[in-house]
């Protein structure tokens, strides 16, 4: 089964689900991310039929993920870690001006994944994000502040998480992904929603 | 005549050539130490087989040191009532700490409870965010009497002080609960068998990393980002060792700790080493100065558990293997060994550890490519000849890691 259809698969079984208590929402809003390199891998949201998995829209962004390609080497405490476990994961959240410490701006919070491997890694505080502001500014002047400044490709490392540009040209790959999902999607806040990422 | 002269001229521009060479000999002899003193940086050559690799290990419920300093171990290896696991620590510490005497070994255990299906997502089977899904929960396993007692729920990442004291973290509350950040108190135990007294107000993303001296050092998490380092003096009375930095060691004396501040990416990385008594960084050095051996290639990164035996300090990179010479107040490169990575390995190197007191042998341990279910192997290397033995591949949640303590200072 092709990795498309098994998605396909999988959107049209939780769309069911959605389908179920929202029927007037014929769509439904997916991630995949297609692992290659630390630096330059492949992040793509799809608007799929709700009813048949069909892709009805799609864009693609190179993404990162990781210092290292072992997704059982979590970041958590020696700040060095592989990339994104494989497998299929909710999305829990999303917020415009997320506020957290290190990671602020337009993300997507992923769920908890356990890596399959000899240390049995759980690789938590997952995201899809970039480096800006919670106001979706840049700090790359006075102050500069390198996390919240997109200035090379060096910022697509991340710790486990998946990063996506905010860099020129504007509209950025963050805008163009935030633009689609709030198309596609709107949902804002916390929620909870079923195999909306699958990594490979 | 002149020809004779000639003769006597080349003989004696001879002898000083050779007295000139014995010379330069001697100096350079006096100058560098032994060529067989400077492990050369190169490329590690693998190959299948086994070697017994001195110090304890464990892998699953079994606990092995068959060549170790522990007579107990010396005698066949021993079961453990739980298999060593610590999901939430993973490969940045060690699952199973040994008491300053060795008798005693503290290792980590992890009970689910709920059944979960890590490749599907959570809400399919049910799951959702703040459901209970698992325990940590330490053991205290007796070598010389083969017996065990059990630490109270919500317990990992111990580190033993020279006088026996054990220091951990203990959660609140002690199930790992889906999506939520694992918050704990640090604890220290006057002994195995004191009471437990809380050395934290309140409970966070704490781990122990190790004790130095009579200090405690603390990775302290924060979500998403690089963590800092925290230095207890005691219950309550902290300060900031380094911020957005982690422990690579902590130096046998205890006084230092060398660590990695900074993240790829983020304006670089820095190895610093830092008195501990006080904080203040007494050298470092940029990471992008060292670079592969076999790609030339500046290094990205570097990362702990180290091993520390007197000057050496042994850390992973994403070249392999990096030898630091660490002094009082000097770091400088001793070696570099480059490791296929994506070849041998699912990515990265796990616990590299010198084995022996001179510093010679290196055993480390990593997941590996394999058909079918996650396996991982165990690699014992000489690094002066830049060779290695792969054991064979054994079942992911089997692999035998060290057992080890990074504390520092009388042990």
């Amino acid at each position: 089964m092709s990795i498309r259809t098994r998605i396909a698969l999988v959107v049209a079984l939780a769309a069911a689900a959605v389908a179920a208590a929202a029927r007037a929402d014929a769509t439904v809003t997916t991630f995949d991310f297609h692992r290659m390199s630390n630096l330059s891998s492949v992040l793509t949201i799809y608007r799929q039929d709700s009813l048949d998995g069909s892709i009805m829209n799609r864009a693609s962004f190179r993404a990162g993920s990781g210092l290292n390609t072992n997704e059982c080497d979590s970041a958590a405490y020696d700040n060095v870690g592989g990339w994104l476990p494989a497998g299929y994961y909710n999305l829990w959240g999303h917020w415009d001006n997320y506020n957290g410490s290190l990671i602020q701006g337009r993300v997507w919070r992923l769920q908890d994944k356990h890596c399959a491997g000899g240390t049995g890694t759980l690789r938590t505080d997952l995201f899809i994000h970039s480096e800006e502001t919670a106001s979706n500014d840049q700090t790359c002047g006075s102050p500069y502040v390198e996390r919240f400044c997109w200035d090379s490709d060096h910022d697509y490392y991340s710790l486990g998480c998946i990063k996506i540009a905010r860099a020129a040209p504007y509209p950025s790959d963050l805008a163009r992904l935030h633009s689609s999902w709030d198309s596609w999607s709107g949902l804002h806040g916390s929620f909870s929603l079923s195999q909306r990422l699958y990594v490979y | 005549m002149r020809r004779a002269l000639r003769g006597r001229a080349t003989a004696v521009g001879g002898m000083l050539l050779v007295l000139g060479a014995a010379a330069a000999t001697a100096l350079a002899l006096h100058l560098f130490p032994a060529a067989a003193d400077v492990p050369p940086s190169g490329r590690l050559e693998i190959e299948q087989g086994s070697a017994a690799a001195p110090g304890v290990y464990v892998g699953g419920d079994d606990l092995s040191g068959p060549v170790s300093a522990n007579p107990d171990l010396r005698h066949g290896p021993q079961k453990l009532s739980r298999g060593a696991s610590s999901p939430l620590v993973g490969g940045d510490g060690p699952v199973a700490t040994p008491s300053p005497d060795g008798r005693l070994v503290a290792y980590a255990t992890w009970t689910w409870t709920k059944t979960v299906d890590w490749s599907k997502a959570f809400s399919d089977q049910g799951i959702e965010t703040g459901d209970e899904l698992a325990v940590p929960n330490l053991r205290i396993h007796d070598t010389h009497g083969n017996r065990e007692r059990t630490l109270e729920p919500g317990t990992f990442s111990a580190a033993w002080r020279a006088d026996g004291a054990l220091a951990y973290v203990h959660g609140e509350p002690a199930a790992y609960r889906a999506n939520l950040p694992y918050l704990a108190n640090v604890v220290v135990r006057a002994s195995a068998t004191a009471a437990p007294v809380a050395w934290t107000g309140a409970p966070d993303r704490y781990r122990v990393v190790g004790w130095a001296g009579p200090q405690l050092l603390i990775a302290h998490g924060v979500e998403g980002g690089a963590a800092d380092v925290d230095v207890f003096d005691g219950p309550g009375d902290a300060r900031l060792l380094a911020a957005g930095a982690a422990v690579l060691g902590i130096a046998p004396d205890g006084r230092r700790a060398l660590l990695s501040v900074g993240v790829p990416g983020d304006g670089g990385v820095r190895l610093s080493l830092r008195n501990v008594a006080d904080s203040t960084e007494v050298a470092s050095l940029p990471l992008e100065s060292l670079s592969d051996p076999a790609t030339g290639r500046p290094l990205e990164w570097v990362a702990g558990p180290a091993s520390w035996t007197a000057e050496h300090v042994l850390v992973s990179s994403d070249a392999g293997l990096v030898v630091l010479r660490v002094t009082d107040s000097s770091i400088a490169v001793e070696q570099i060994l480059h490791v296929d990575l994506d070849r041998l390995t699912k990515g990265s190197i796990y616990e590299p550890r010198f084995a022996d007191d001179s510093a010679r042998t290196v055993v480390w341990w990593a997941d590996v490519p394999a058909a079918g279910a996650a396996a991982s192997a165990q690699f014992v290397c000489d690094r002066y000849a830049l060779t290695c033995k792969r054991g064979p591949n054994v079942p992911a949640g089997g692999a035998k890691r060290p057992v080890y303590d990074l504390s520092g200072g009388g042990r």
